[in-house]
């Protein structure tokens, strides 16, 4: 009778051991706001007891998360940098990145701008604010509106090495914190440009203009040849292991990237 | 397919970690992508290889550049510059004082190579003047860090830990850094390198919290035309020294580092035996024991260690060396000692050390060519204190003062080398900003 209380009782802690089971991931707005939510609920509907925290306040945040051994999963819409990677190595982290899908920054200005396509010199030309009104890139005059993403965002930082030739931005430039905000104010400026992720283009209001005569489609960001396409990632500590491994497993599955697709990513087989 | 591309992923990975070493930061970046773009390379792949590479520039140390697939294993870059304002001044038997007032710099850079597990090189370049690794001096007063000095080797030598697969047994040769428990800064310069080899045998434990090592150096200390003990040898002279280093462990902040040695001149001309008439080729003048003591204590600040040392040494050929290099073949004693205390607290920056020392030194009890030059003139027969105070600006740069002064102690010494003459005190103080990098 007592072996089999004993049982029960070990039984049951391995129940609530197992129904303790958390993921916390930090990091992009890029995948945290849309992607991320999405892929944990599908993950969440076959894996019963595991529960997911998920910050989505931009890449720097992932990875510094990472560094600082508070989140399992680190998301960043760009590589972690050198120095990360050295900062990291210092504590005895070591930055292990997964690609979980592809994404291309999608130029966005207001339906009524009349412009189809920017190359990328005058992409750096306006963020720089090397140039300040339309009409100098072939536009209707008017004062450029310039909205871009807060430095702790991945976007922000690969935008800055894709199309500025990393150059600074222009200091009339108005930073905010994710895509939707960016989507909302160009939305609403008939002279406004900023740039999102692909998954944030489907809104009231807003073109998505091509660069260098590039669009940034599921085929052009797979083949790599959309100037602006990238990858986004997970970055774990060492290589993924136990629940993490299990989550970016599903990811890769055809169930996750069914959710991929549909929410506007681009897988990555 | 799958192995053959993981092969050559692995190929460029290897291939492009020897380029990174050359740029921070470097990731291979365009080769990569082109790769990736072309098929060879997954998107997974190519990230992989990345991060490997900078997981690979981040886990090396500072200046330590690591080209794995060469015989080299690694090779350290290292170096220090200091600049130092000095005023020194010398009190003279006739009332007069002579002055000087100095602006010094030097600047070291060495590098170590690492060829196998246990096998190393070091070389290291240094500003200064190359008989003795004495500073460069860029004038009495008013130049301000001279042109016209030179730079030399002070370190090349050869070493290897557990040799013969021995690890109770390493050894060095060359010029090196002197490896013995002697004062540094007083009795031995610590501007000189020596030139031979060193033993170092244990360290054994011998008990709970007792370790035993032995060390044994032979260094050719002139090359048979300036005998440094005399100034007036024509053979070569080695310079031996033996010692062993027992370490007790006697409580949480108690430690105890107890070294007796002895160190012997010999020369390699006929007359190198002690003899009672003055002769040129003589060198068996030096024949010291030696014992050096140090003990770590605990300080009624927290976070602050206190260290007490002490050195004594005693010279059993003074009596010889006397009448045979002194005018009045006076022995002018044949003792040395120093006792000191230090406290320190932290590493890097924010850190400090304050040192107080009390060194004596009678005229025959030591080498002249050895001591201190910052010391009494660089002179034996001399006796006195020295303070140094040292602060870290930042994890690398410590600003620094040292102050000391010396009485003469005997009035009767014939030789200057030794401490005779017409100097009768010494002042000194240093100001010191040094880099290590």
């Amino acid at each position: 009778m007592k072996k089999l209380l004993l049982t029960a009782f070990a039984a049951a802690l391995t129940v609530s051991a197992a129904r303790a089971e958390k993921l916390v991931i930090k990091g992009s707005d890029t995948l945290g706001a849309k992607l991320v939510p999405q892929l944990a609920e599908a993950f969440k509907a076959k894996n019963s007891g595991v529960s997911f925290e998920i910050a989505a306040e931009g890449s720097t945040t992932g990875i510094a998360a990472i560094i600082d051994g508070t989140a399992d999963i680190g998301m960043a819409s760009r590589r972690a940098k050198g120095t990360e990677v050295a900062t990291a190595a210092t504590k005895g982290v070591k930055m292990s990145p997964t690609v979980v899908a592809y994404d291309g920054i999608a130029i966005v200005v207001n339906a009524n701008n009349p412009l189809k396509n920017l190359t990328k010199r005058q992409l750096e030309q306006i963020f720089t604010g090397d140039v300040t009104d339309w009409s100098a890139v072939g536009g209707k005059a008017g004062k450029i509106s310039l909205y871009t993403r807060n430095t702790a965002s991945g976007t922000y930082s690969e935008f800055k090495e894709m199309a500025m030739s990393k150059r600074d931005y222009a200091g009339s430039s108005q930073k905010l914190a994710g895509n939707e905000q960016i989507v909302a104010e160009v939305a609403q400026n008939p002279n406004g440009i900023g740039y999102v992720g692909m998954a944030y283009v489907k809104a009231k209001g807003l073109k998505v203009l091509s660069v260098d005569g590039g669009t940034p489609t599921k085929g052009s960001v797979q083949a790599h040849n959309y100037p602006l396409a990238r990858n986004t990632y997970f970055y774990t500590n060492g290589a993924p292991q136990g629940l993490v491994k299990k989550f970016i497993d599903f990811i890769m599955s055809a169930d996750g990237e069914k959710i991929i697709d549909q929410v506007g990513f681009v897988p990555v087989k | 397919m799958k192995v053959l591309k993981r092969l050559g992923a692995a190929a460029l990975g290897a291939a492009l970690t020897v380029t990174s070493v050359f740029a921070e930061g470097a990731d291979g970046g365009a080769l990569i992508d082109a790769l990736i773009k072309k098929g060879v390379l997954t998107s997974q792949e190519g990230e992989e290889i990345r991060a490997e590479m900078l997981n690979d520039y981040a886990t090396t140390p500072g200046g330590f550049l690591s080209v794995g697939s060469s015989a080299v294993k690694g090779l350290k870059l290292y170096g220090d510059a200091r600049v130092r304002y000095e005023y020194d001044q010398q009190a003279r038997t006739n009332g007069t004082a002579q002055e000087r007032n100095r602006n010094r710099y030097r600047l070291r850079v060495g590098a170590e190579y690492t060829f196998a597990d246990g096998y190393s090189a070091n070389v290291r370049l240094a500003t200064g003047n190359k008989r003795n690794s004495t500073n460069a001096d860029g004038g009495a007063g008013n130049s301000i860090y001279g042109l016209d000095d030179t730079i030399y080797v002070d370190v090349a030598s050869l070493s290897a830990e557990k040799l013969f697969g021995a690890d109770w047994l390493s050894a060095s040769v060359g010029r090196i850094l002197q490896p013995h428990n002697i004062a540094m800064g007083w009795t031995w310069d610590s501007d000189i390198t020596a030139d031979g080899g060193v033993l170092k045998l244990g360290s054994w434990k011998v008990a709970d919290g007792v370790t035993l090592g032995t060390t044994h150096g032979a260094y050719i200390w002139t090359d048979g035309t300036d005998n440094p003990f005399t100034g007036k040898g024509k053979s070569d002279v080695w310079l031996f020294i033996n010692q062993l280093d027992l370490g007790a462990k006697l409580g949480k902040n108690w430690k105890l580092r107890f070294s007796p040695g002895f160190v012997s001149a010999i020369g390699s001309g006929k007359n190198n035996l002690i003899t009672t008439t003055p002769a040129v080729n003589d060198v068996s003048d030096m024949n010291v024991f030696l014992l050096d003591v140090a003990l770590d204590t605990p300080f009624f600040i927290e976070g602050v260690k206190g260290k007490l040392y002490g050195e004594y040494g005693v010279n059993l050929s003074a009596d010889d060396f006397g009448k045979r290099v002194l005018a009045n073949h006076d022995s002018g004693g044949n003792q040395f000692f120093l006792l000191g205390y230090q406290i320190a607290k932290g590493k890097g920056k924010g850190a400090w050390t304050l040192d107080a020392t009390y060194a004596y030194y009678e005229a025959l009890s030591w080498s002249a060519a050895l001591i201190d030059s910052d010391w009494n003139g660089g002179k034996l027969n001399g006796h006195g204190i020295g303070l140094k105070l040292g602060y870290g600006l930042t994890d690398n740069v410590t600003a620094s003062v040292n102050w000391r002064k010396s009485w003469r102690i005997s009035s009767d010494i014939s030789s200057s080398d030794l401490g005779g003459g017409t100097q009768k005190a010494s002042d000194l103080v240093q100001v010191d900003l040094s880099w290590k990098f």
